[in-house]
């Protein structure tokens, strides 16, 4: 959804966020709605501004959501709240099950297919019965050879076996209320210290929003994702918005708001491992990815959206190697590197700290201060030969040789450490050209208003002129390694004395051309998979449709009197659409579910999809088209015109997940992997397949380990932007965040003898820090399965540069991680706090 | 060349086959630091001269190794003992060779 389509909301549930302090600009929808008449809910450990300005808060103990969630599925289950109309029309609440599917309330907290000695899981159980699904192209496969292609063909000779009255014990509908069956309001308020009457208006409150003619939205952000379950906290919400049928209309969906302004775009365009641009999957080693025939063969799903991804892979290896991207070399697949194992910055900080990396590049990142462990990272970083910072201020990473941790408890000197570090200044968005891509996918053009000072550059231009130089470096080669720096397509325009090259170029290759006459591709539709078309990124397709019309430049909204879509206001991908799956906001007929909640619909006098925004389907594919299954149809033919969800191989909202996800088809409660409590729902602790990566100076504390008797959790602060080094050097935002404190409630500062302001010390086995006291009823003690449990929260964006300093919370983190995502926990770890301060300060508040 | 590196490399990753199929993070992290100085031996014996094909194909039979050790330390999905298997014949013969 778009963020103004929150204006359009009924209900919005804020939960995982602290939107209005660190979203503040799609935060004045959710006001905006909140004056046309919408309930706001804020569901969060702490008291926040967003709570203030919210009709509901309803706290919880961090790393309690599922279960949270988990209950208002049920209510909804059990109450018959659900949208019954849209939930059995484009969900799976209807399909069957294996028979061999078994749930953690039955084996204590684990799914069928769980193997306890690799603490992965087959999911073969989970399948529809007789079927093998295909994962969406972009998640994570589960299986080091998770099927064949051919094993897919399943899905092209029947559709999925249903039992519309929902009585088949095997069927989602039932499954589904037998694992949430014990999540009643009580036990949601065991678990999460929520009053059970609390969490019921919230509950009622989403109920009584959903229907033809009224849709909620839920928010979140990082508060849902850095958990060891944080996937499936989203999968938990997607079941609720399932359920109420709140995805692809107006006022509805799930924002996931990015806490950084281009996060979405170095998703899209990717700067990280596991993908290529616009989600498609990395090769892999150890899959059958041999050549790129068994690529395609392996992974792309035979029916849905997805089975054109063979277009979109080869279109993207024409755009990167050009001419010598032929059909007898394989388009030059083999120059993609292969992945083995999972190199996301977690593992590979471990992996640094073990010798297996000589340098690392660190371009608008700060990971001393934001990545979890603070020390294990300067201990990498001691290891490397070299490490490159780009950044527009000195950070706490560029300079861990000089002012580090370590060498301030003297652990090591500066001389002691090899790496050789190169810092280079970079430009700020307003002194360069580019673009942002915003949480709801909106990219937005920026032109350069003044030069970078200095020696600062842009970071396009330091490494396009990278690029430069390594291609003249091999150009010589005869190497087959050197071959991809040599056949890379590495020509933009430079303008200027810097020559700094054409942003718009770049935008014009990630748009897409035909290869033989260098013309833009207008639509995603028209790439192929002959090599005649070349495409940075198919998403992206349209963004640049023809030479001189860059749609990310386009600034005209819509007037007061609507459609509201604003379809001529930047470029939302894909194809300037604001709201994906939109055919959903018309039922099984192609009818709008109701006038007040229209979006697109089916016209019988245009035989086509139109509406209020660009229409999420065939364009001319009828409602009511069927598969023809005695064809065996592959791709859109093997979906029914009343199927919106056209990425996922049924064209299903997924309620139960059958593949593609590493820890269960439905999200189910486990204590984060830190808590003082023991796990009220199974004896199984935490997700059993999470990553925990113990090692010397990584230990995790054991559950209910009564050194470490409070959770701790972080987060931002408006003034001090992410990481905190923007704010931190600017002395008027400097001034409004002085200096690290954390926050602790009333009662606990009474029973420890901490005074307002007076100086704490808090620790982890992973390291110790000092900070003041900020004695706020912000943060409430829980009662936690009848004890009373308290919390405790710290901002991470300090550090010992700028203005603004103090210690770096993250020290205090272990590296571990989500099973599917590799993601960090950072909102619900265990701590011990103390009045009083370090004997041998490790940061940079003591003696300031 | 000083062989004593790629003893001790293969004698970790060795340690590593015979706790299969359980998972440890130290044995893992020692494997790693091991192969990690084996490479780095090797390129500091090679980097001041003009390495032969024999020499880059030893190194590169280490590199190998140090992949298919990441996907058994940091895995994707289950730990693949059997690759693992195959790279401890790469490991050992740029041990000898």
């Amino acid at each position: 959804m778009a963020l103004w389509d929150l204006e359009n909301s009924d209900v919005i549930l804020i939960m995982g966020s602290n939107m209005a302090e660190n979203h503040p600009i799609g935060f004045r929808f959710v006001v905006e709605a909140k004056h046309r008449g919408a309930a706001v809910i804020h569901v969060d450990p702490r008291f926040t501004r967003t709570s203030a300005l919210a009709d509901i808060h309803a706290p919880i103990r961090s790393g309690s959501d599922i279960a949270f969630l988990g209950g208002i599925i049920r209510h909804l289950l059990e109450n018959d709240l659900w949208f019954r109309d849209y939930a059995m029309a484009y969900t799976n609440i209807a399909h069957i099950i294996e028979d061999g599917y078994s749930d953690p309330e039955q084996n204590d907290g684990v799914f069928s297919g769980f193997n306890a000695e690799t603490s992965t899981y087959e999911t073969d159980s989970w399948q529809y019965r007789g079927k093998t699904v295909p994962s969406s192209v972009s998640e994570h496969r589960v299986a080091k050879q998770e099927n064949d292609g051919d094993d897919f063909e399943s899905m092209s000779d029947s559709p999925p076996e249903r039992d519309e009255t929902l009585q088949h014990p095997n069927c989602v509908y039932q499954i589904m209320k037998r694992h949430y069956a014990r999540y009643t309001p009580d036990m949601v308020e065991r678990v999460t210290g929520c009053p059970a009457e609390t969490f019921l208006h919230v509950a009622d409150a989403l109920a009584k929003n959903s229907g033809r003619e009224r849709t909620g939205a839920i928010c979140y952000a990082v508060g849902w994702t850095h958990h060891s379950v944080g996937v499936q906290i989203i999968r938990a919400a997607s079941i609720v918005q399932g359920l109420l049928g709140n995805m692809g209309r107006p006022g509805g969906g799930i924002m996931a708001l990015r806490g950084h302004a281009s996060i979405q775009g170095s998703t899209d365009i990717p700067t990280l491992y596991n993908m290529l641009p616009t989600y498609l999957p990395q090769p892999n080693a150890l899959h059958d990815h041999a050549t790129l025939a068994d690529y395609l063969r392996t992974e792309t799903p035979t029916t849905g959206w997805w089975n054109n991804m063979p277009k979109y892979a080869v279109s993207l290896l024409k755009a990167w190697y050009g001419a010598a991207a032929t059909k007898d070399r394989e388009y030059c697949y083999q120059h993609l590197p292969k992945l083995t194992g999972d190199l996301s910055q977690q593992p590979m900080t471990m992996a640094m700290c073990d010798g297996v990396m000589k340098g690392q590049f660190i371009l608008g990142q700060n990971p001393v201060v934001g990545a979890a462990n603070s020390d294990m990272i300067e201990r990498g970083l001691m290891r490397l030969k070299f490490l490159v910072v780009r950044d527009f201020a000195m950070t706490e990473t560029a300079n861990f040789w000089q002012k580090g941790r370590q060498i301030q408890r003297g652990q090591c000197k500066p001389e002691d450490i090899g790496t050789e570090v190169f810092f280079f200044p970079a430009a700020l968005p307003g002194e360069k050209d580019g673009t942002v891509t915003n949480t709801s996918r909106l990219v937005q053009w920026h032109d350069a208003v003044l030069d970078a000072p200095g020696d600062s550059r842009s970071d396009l231009w330091f490494m396009y002129h990278l690029g430069k130089r390594l291609k003249a470096l091999y150009a010589d080669s005869t190497e087959t390694r050197d071959a991809a720096i040599r056949d890379l397509t590495w020509s933009y325009p430079e303008h200027g004395a810097r020559a700094e090259p054409s942003a718009e170029a770049v935008l014009r290759e990630i748009n897409g051309y035909t290869v033989a006459d260098r013309k833009q591709v207008e639509k995603y539709q028209d790439l192929k998979d002959d090599g005649s078309t070349a495409c940075g990124g198919w998403m992206y397709c349209g963004i640049y449709p023809k030479d001189g019309h860059n749609v990310a430049r386009g600034r005209t909204p819509d007037k007061p009197d609507g459609p509201g879509s604003h379809l001529g206001w930047a470029f939302s991908w894909p194809a300037n659409r604001r709201t994906l799956y939109n055919r959903a906001s018309a039922d099984p007929a192609g009818v709008p579910w109701s006038d007040r909640k229209k979006m697109v619909w089916w016209s019988e006098e245009e035989s086509k999809w139109v509406g209020n925004d660009v229409p999420d389907y065939v364009a001319d594919t009828r409602p009511d088209y069927r598969p023809d299954w005695s064809t065996h149809p592959h791709g859109m033919a093997a979906l029914g015109g009343d199927k919106p969800f056209i990425m996922q191989a049924d064209g299903n909202i997924q309620l139960f997940v059958p593949s593609g996800l590493k820890d269960g088809p439905l999200p189910t409660h486990y204590e984060p992997v830190e808590s003082p409590v023991h796990n009220p729902l199974y004896s199984t602790q935490y997700n059993p397949t999470a990553h925990i990566w113990k090692r010397p100076g990584n230990d995790v504390h054991a559950p209910a380990d009564p050194r470490y008797p409070y959770i701790f959790t972080t987060y931002r602060l408006t003034e001090l932007h992410c990481g905190g080094i923007m704010g931190r050097v600017t002395p008027h935002t400097a001034e409004l965040q002085p200096e690290a404190f954390v926050e602790i409630p009333p009662e606990l500062a009474s029973e420890l003898g901490i005074a307002h302001l007076g100086w704490t010390v808090l620790s982890t086995e992973r390291g110790e820090i000092e900070v003041r006291a900020m004695i706020t009823q912000r943060v409430r003690p829980f009662v936690i399965d009848g004890r009373k449990i308290y919390q405790i929260g710290m901002p991470w964006v300090f550090g010992w540069q700028g203005y603004a300093r103090g210690d770096i919370a993250n020290v205090l983190l272990a590296i571990t991680g989500d099973a599917n995502t590799s993601i960090h926990s950072t909102k619900a770890v265990t701590v011990n706090l103390r009045a009083g301060r370090l004997a041998n300060p490790g940061g940079a508040s003591h003696g300031q | 060349m000083d062989s004593k590196p790629g003893l001790i490399a293969l004698a970790a990753l060795d340690d590593i086959l015979a706790a299969q199929p359980l998972v440890d993070q130290n044995l893992f992290s020692k494997a790693t630091h091991c192969l990690s100085v084996f490479r780095d031996s090797l390129i500091a014996e090679y980097r001041p001269g003009s390495p032969s094909s024999a020499q880059r194909a030893r190194l590169e039979q280490v590199n190998a190794t140090i992949s298919i050790l990441m996907a058994g330390h940091f895995p994707l999905a289950e730990t693949p003992w059997k690759e693992l298997e195959k790279s401890r014949a790469w490991l050992q013969s740029a041990t000898v060779s």
